[in-house]
């Protein structure tokens, strides 16, 4: 479904700093996977996101969405296909912006933004019913600026504009990192809820260990830009925190850290 | 007297810088780009009003022409920009210095008078009228033509395409997550911003009866201290729009400038300008505020002890 062919990307190119991120990687994910991603910083796990959303440009190789060669397609056009949560809670919404406003704004994407009314009652109801099974009091605050809102509130409302219209691809990078425990738990439990439901395929990026064996259908170990974990049904559901652990500190050992 | 004239001089400029002030409000706040290209299409929206009548065109083609022909402007600024990926800053200096030719080459020369023609704050209605309630009369057109600007400007940003023009200055990324490209929401603000304030060109010139190259000079700084005192007012007098505050904001800041002037003379008027907005980023970054709180704080301090 989502299909990345010997991609090369490097970065510093042309200088004493060149760094060979991938080269020749290939990676397939399959229609409905939930996939999540773990690896130490700089091992190609953003980057991998990066390519796919279009922030980043590869230096050779293809990018397919759905059979479909999406690698010219800048940013913009490329978002209307595929959803994406950031770490920083603050990067996903307008924050000086209303909940009721950013809603609209969501509730619209792949359609024209014209010179109607960007909202009425009845749409503000209905965001109202949205919102109200989070259990977080936003349908009491539709009016306050999304930036008045705390951290948790926002990533939470954040994932719900990502997958309020139809997508292919729902792109997670690190986006419960700047969460405390709790809040991190009450964000992976919706995110499960909503990628189960809507059936989105999904890439999740993470540092929590934990989450990254409890969710999601396949589970992959990134290092200096290969693959070195893959395991997926069965496999994946036996693999456990101190197996990733011991992988992970096994590499950690190998690069010096 | 002096003083009714005094203050119809203030109300007249005052809410003529207070469309002018809307304008940037587009560029400043919602964009959050720092637009330069107003020192120019100010005087752009005047020379081309000033030409066109002078050729027997109707007032109020004359100044909506004059409204494209800044919209063109900003439009120009926001291609250098977003096309060829020049700082916002520069793209409107490009744009500002540019215009300086391109305003003298409609102009055919540093001036245009049109003291004959009517306009709509000159006409045979006002003519009627005794000196001191003709001035009214025309602070009244004017305020009529700053309240539909800001009426117009209040329901287009409650729109979905003002929505997202909005979303462009707060955070791109989520226009871009909307599937939708930032850079035609900045040319459409710089458009749009810089058609407004070559309106306001337009009205300044109706007030002057005549077009001067030199008027556009400092309209940026003047502006900006509009809209920065309009937006600390609006701050503090919820639920008021920031738009209101952009106009209230306009009128006193020509007052005090009235005033600064009246004391020190119009020598000093560029002078004057620069002061007074240096004053009103201080009272922005809250500064000034601080400080008078903690002087009072200090002498409250002070009498408390002398009182022991």
């Amino acid at each position: 479904m989502l299909e990345l062919k010997g991609i090369r990307k490097v970065f510093n190119k042309g200088t004493p700093d060149e760094n060979v991120l991938f080269d020749g990687f290939d990676f397939t994910v399959e229609e409905g996977e939930f996939v999540s991603i773990v690896g130490s910083n700089g091992s190609g796990k953003t980057t991998l996101l990066n390519l796919i959303s279009g922030t980043v440009q590869p230096e050779a190789g293809k990018i397919l969405l759905r059979g479909q060669d999406i690698t010219a397609q800048r940013e913009f056009v490329r978002a209307r296909r595929i959803g994406r949560v950031f770490q920083d809670p603050a990067g996903g919404m307008a924050n000086n912006m209303t909940v009721a406003e950013n809603l609209a704004i969501a509730e619209n994407k792949g359609r024209a933004y014209g010179l109607s009314a960007g909202l009425n009652k009845r749409r503000v109801e209905a965001y109202r019913e949205l919102l109200r099974p989070l259990g977080l009091g936003l349908e009491m605050r539709m009016n306050v600026p999304v930036g008045a809102l705390s951290g948790g509130q926002r990533q939470l409302l954040t994932l719900l504009v990502a997958t309020m219209t139809p997508i292919d691809v729902l792109l997670l990078d690190e986006h419960t990192a700047a969460l405390d425990p709790k809040t991190a738990e009450q964000t992976m439990e919706l995110t499960d809820r909503i990628v189960r439901e809507k059936k989105i395929t999904t890439l999740m990026v993470t540092h929590n260990l934990r989450f990254a064996e409890q969710y999601g259908t396949r589970l992959c170990m990134f290092d200096k830009g290969q693959v070195v974990l893959d395991a997926a049904g069965e496999e994946k559901a036996q693999k456990r925190v101190d197996d990733l652990l011991a992988l992970f500190n096994a590499i950690s050992v190998e690069c010096g850290n | 007297m002096f003083f009714l004239n005094q203050m119809s001089t203030i109300l007249q400029l005052g809410f003529i810088y207070a469309i002018v002030g809307l304008g940037v409000f587009i560029t400043y706040k919602i964009l959050d780009f720092p637009d330069l290209s107003v020192d120019g299409t100010f005087p752009l929206g005047g020379v081309v009003f000033s030409v066109l009548l002078v050729a027997g065109c109707p007032w109020p083609v004359a100044m909506l022409v004059s409204f494209f022909a800044g919209a063109a402007a900003g439009l120009a600024t926001g291609l250098l920009h977003v096309k060829l990926r020049i700082n916002g800053l520069l793209a409107g200096i490009i744009t500002m210095t540019a215009l300086v030719s391109v305003n003298y080459l409609i102009a055919g020369g540093p001036q245009v008078s049109f003291a004959q023609s009517d306009t709509l704050l000159s006409n045979g209605f006002l003519d009627g009228l005794p000196r001191v309630a003709a001035n009214y009369m025309q602070v009244f057109f004017i305020l009529l033509l700053v309240v539909l600007c800001k009426v117009l400007l209040d329901l287009f940003l409650k729109t979905k395409a003002g929505f997202l023009l909005r979303a462009t200055g707060d955070n791109p990324q989520l226009v871009t997550q909307m599937g939708k490209n930032t850079d035609t929401y900045k040319m459409i603000g710089l458009s749009l911003a810089n058609g407004i304030v070559a309106l306001a060109g337009s009205l300044y010139c109706q007030y002057s009866a005549s077009y001067n190259a030199n008027m556009g000079t400092g309209t940026v700084v003047i502006a900006l201290a509009c809209v920065i005192i309009g937006c600390v007012i609006a701050k503090h007098i919820r639920p008021m729009a920031n738009t209101t505050g952009v106009v209230i904001g306009a009128l006193i800041y020509y007052a005090i400038l009235s005033v600064a002037m009246l004391l020190l003379g119009s020598d000093y008027t560029r002078l004057i300008v620069a002061v007074l907005f240096v004053v009103v980023l201080l009272f922005d970054t809250g500064l000034i505020g601080r400080t008078v709180k903690k002087l009072f704080r200090r002498r409250k301090k002070e009498g408390g002890d002398a009182r022991t």
